[in-house]
This record gives C-alpha cells, structure tokens and sequence, in this order.
C-alpha cells in the first residue's frame, strides 16, 4: 500500500523513470478508481505548479477599523469621480486618514533630515519569527549586512538576503530590544537622496530576534540601503526617525 | 484552473455566524484575523497597488459587516463569501482607472488577458492559499518546498532528515487533504 502512495507521489511530481512510469499507467489503466484519484490530484499540482509566488508568503494586512471604513465610505460617496484621470496612488487614503486621525507632532529631531517619503506603507509580509534556515529560498543575488545605527541597539545584528529574481528580502535580525505593545520595528529600502520604500513591519519577543520574507517593490539597484526603525504605535506612516539597523546590499 | 467540485461548504462557527447576522462589529474583527492576510495579498497582486489595495480592504470588510446579516452559509462558505466580495470590489477598482504605467510583472492583466479574467484567476488562487494555510504544518511545510521553493522529494528529504518515504507519502496526504478543503469549500457560491 504505501509503495502505491510513493508511486502516486513520484507519478505526479514527474519523478518516475520512463520504465516505471509505463508501469505506473498500465496499473492505471486496469484500476478505475486509482486513475480517477491520480487525475483528480493531477488537476491539484497543475494549479499548485501555477500559484504565484505571492501566494506562498504570507501578507500582514493592514489595520482594520470599522469607524475610518466608514468614513472613507461616507467620503466617496460625496467625491466626484476623477479616478479615471488619476495615476495610481503611492499611499493609501486608509494612511492618510490614520496620519490625520493622530495627529501627533514629530518628536524626533532626526525628522529635520529631509527623508523624501517615496511610499510609505507601513505593511509587509511577515512570515513568522523563527529562523526558517531548513527550508532557504533560492540562491541569494544580493546581501546586506545590517550594524546598529544608534546607542540603544548596539548589540543588534541583522543581514538581508535578496532572494528569488530580487522580489524577496529574507531579513534576519537579532540582538534588538523587544517591543512593547506601543513599539514596533518596520523595514525600509532607501535610495542614495535618502527616498524610502517600507517594505514590511514585525515585533521581537524577548529573544531579541526575527525572519521574515519581506516583500520587495522596488528595484534594490535604485534602493540599494536597507534600514530597520523603531516606531511608534501612532498611525504616523512616515519614518520615525529612529533608525536602529541599517546596511547597503552588494 | 482545477475544476471545483460543488459540494457541501464547511461548518461554520455558529456563534460566529449569529455576530455576524446580527451586524456585531466583534465578528468583523474575527472575520478580519481569520481572512484579512489572505484578502489583503490577494488585493495587492491583483491591483499592484499597495496604497489602493489598502483602500479596497477596507471597504471590503466594511461590506462583509454591511451585509452579513443576509449571508447565507448554505450557499457559500465564509472563504468563499468574503473573497467573492474582494474581487467585485478590486473589478470595480480595476475599472475606475486607466491603465496602470508601473510595470509590474508577467501576471498582471495584458492585452490578453482582460482585468476581470486576471481578477478571477487570482481569486482563485488566494483561495487556495487560504486553504494551504489550515493544513497541518508537516504537509503544508512539504507542498512549499515543493511548490514554491522547487525542490524534489529527494532534496527534501536529505535537507529536512525525514525518510524519503514518508516525505511521499505526506506529499500524497497533502494533496488529498488539500483537494478535500477545496471540495468542502468551493471557490464559487452554489446557485442552489
């Protein structure tokens, strides 16, 4: 019996030899109900072989209220629409209406740098806190090893890994301080005049460290700087200013 | 695409489904833990736009609170309820503006392909995503390996220390459970 599931296995998967593979299907042909199941998982791999990598890494949604639903409900109803002449938004009114709804004065002396926000959402995929090093995505193309910026993390350490043809940032972070129900810590590619792309958010438990697969959409070649910051549970999208890790991809 | 079969959806919580009947803004947020990730990737691949698919969660979900007290959980699962309300409204966003300058990759919608094809092929998709992710973690580990990191049973089994033998004989327990998830959960509502 199980010889017969390793043969349905390698059938499907293509890791027959031509040999048993003429085996295979002439068992088929004389067993109705096995070559009714091996085309019916047939079909199962056919899609599975299709899914977008997306599919196989996890987003983190956004925040959801029901109240600014509401009130971006109530506010389209009352806008003309002119999103046929419009190019496709950069920043989410979910954003913007997060940033008005908190309006909070920047607190950080670092926000006189002139940060250019090129797209900040502060969402990413987070694919889990372990380190997933038994199960590695396709070779690296591109590495950054990440040194602490500031005083606070000084015993922090990370590298990010650019996996896949350049859509996947494996990001491993270890040594920082672990966040309260108030803090967090988000990703960001930067460019050469400082423009930053987020590119995911995630909190670390006591042991200091995080994996993700992150998500990447920008071209690292123009966004060559990866930079990790602490920021505040505030509904400011922007840059906090306070940058904990940071390293240029090679 | 697999051909779906139309069987009976699978049981829903009842508690879950009186809060949502009764317009309870706890069930939204329990629909939202459960189903939000799925929604949100399937959103951003299909509108390759991060900032609108932001926009179009939200009224999602605001929708799924509007209108859960006519959902009818013999005519489709939750899954396929609330996905089915996230492709009518990434349509509508899809319809409303020109077409998109950014290049995004080879699986956005083309001459080819019309937005409301692409539309339904991702739905598809992220509805098999959803279900990959209630597999227990040995099976659901193994068909991503396979699938999406493309290694063969082999290598699978040399990297994890798992008898190559049962590594076959997950992928086949896998792929069954999978295919039942999907009979049990159809990507389409019943007109029934």
């Amino acid at each position: 019996m199980s010889d017969r599931q390793e043969q349905i296995s390698d059938y499907l998967l293509g890791e027959l030899d031509a040999t048993a593979r003429a085996d295979f299907e002439r068992a088929m042909s004389a067993d109705a109900s096995l070559a009714a199941e091996v085309r019916e998982l047939s079909d199962l791999v056919t899609t599975l072989d299709s899914l977008p990598d997306e599919v196989w890494l996890p987003e983190t949604p956004p925040p959801f209220s029901l109240a600014a639903a509401r009130q971006l409900d109530a506010s389209d109803e009352t806008r003309p629409n002119t999103d046929r002449t419009q190019q496709p938004k950069k920043q989410g009114r979910l954003q913007k209406w997060f940033a008005d709804s908190f309006a909070v004065k920047p607190a950080v002396a670092f926000a006189a740098v002139a940060l250019f926000f090129v797209a900040g959402v502060g969402v990413g995929t987070l694919t889990g806190g372990s380190d997933d090093s038994s199960s590695p995505l396709t070779a690296t193309i591109q590495q950054a090893q990440l040194s602490p910026v500031g005083v606070d993390d000084a015993a922090a350490t990370g590298v990010a890994d650019v996996k896949k043809d350049g859509s996947v940032i494996r990001l491993k972070v270890s040594g920082l301080n672990p966040t309260d129900d108030d803090k967090f810590y988000e990703a960001w590619l930067m460019d050469e005049n400082n423009g930053l792309v987020a590119i995911g958010t995630f909190r670390v438990e006591e042991n200091g460290e995080a994996t993700l697969d992150l998500p990447v959409p920008v071209g690292t070649d123009a966004f060559p700087i990866v930079d990790i910051s602490l920021q505040e549970v505030n509904g400011k999208p922007e840059h906090s200013g306070v940058s904990v890790l940071r390293g240029t991809l090679n | 695409m697999t051909p779906i079969q139309q069987t009976e959806p699978r049981r829903i919580d009842p508690q879950l489904l009186a809060s949502l009947q009764r317009g309870d803004e706890d069930a939204v947020e329990k629909l939202y833990a459960e189903f939000g990730g799925t929604v949100f990737g399937y959103l951003v691949k299909t509108l390759g736009d991060r900032g609108a698919a932001e926009d179009v969660q939200q009224q999602v979900f605001l929708e799924v609170w509007k209108r859960g007290a006519s959902y009818d959980p013999q005519r489709a699962g939750l899954l396929t309820w609330i996905m089915q309300i996230a492709r009518s409204r990434a349509i509508d966003q899809l319809r409303k503006r020109i077409p998109d300058p950014v290049d995004i990759d080879e699986q956005t919608p083309t001459d080819s392909t019309t937005a409301d094809e692409f539309t339904s092929e991702m739905h598809d998709k992220w509805h098999i995503a959803h279900l990959l992710k209630q597999l227990p973690s040995e099976e659901s580990d193994l068909l991503r390996a396979r699938f999406y990191e493309g290694k063969s049973q082999s290598e699978i089994a040399d990297e994890t220390g798992v008898a190559l033998g049962t590594v076959k004989m997950r992928m086949v327990s896998g792929l069954r459970r999978l295919r039942e998830l999907i009979d049990s959960e159809p990507t389409h509502e019943s007109t029934a």
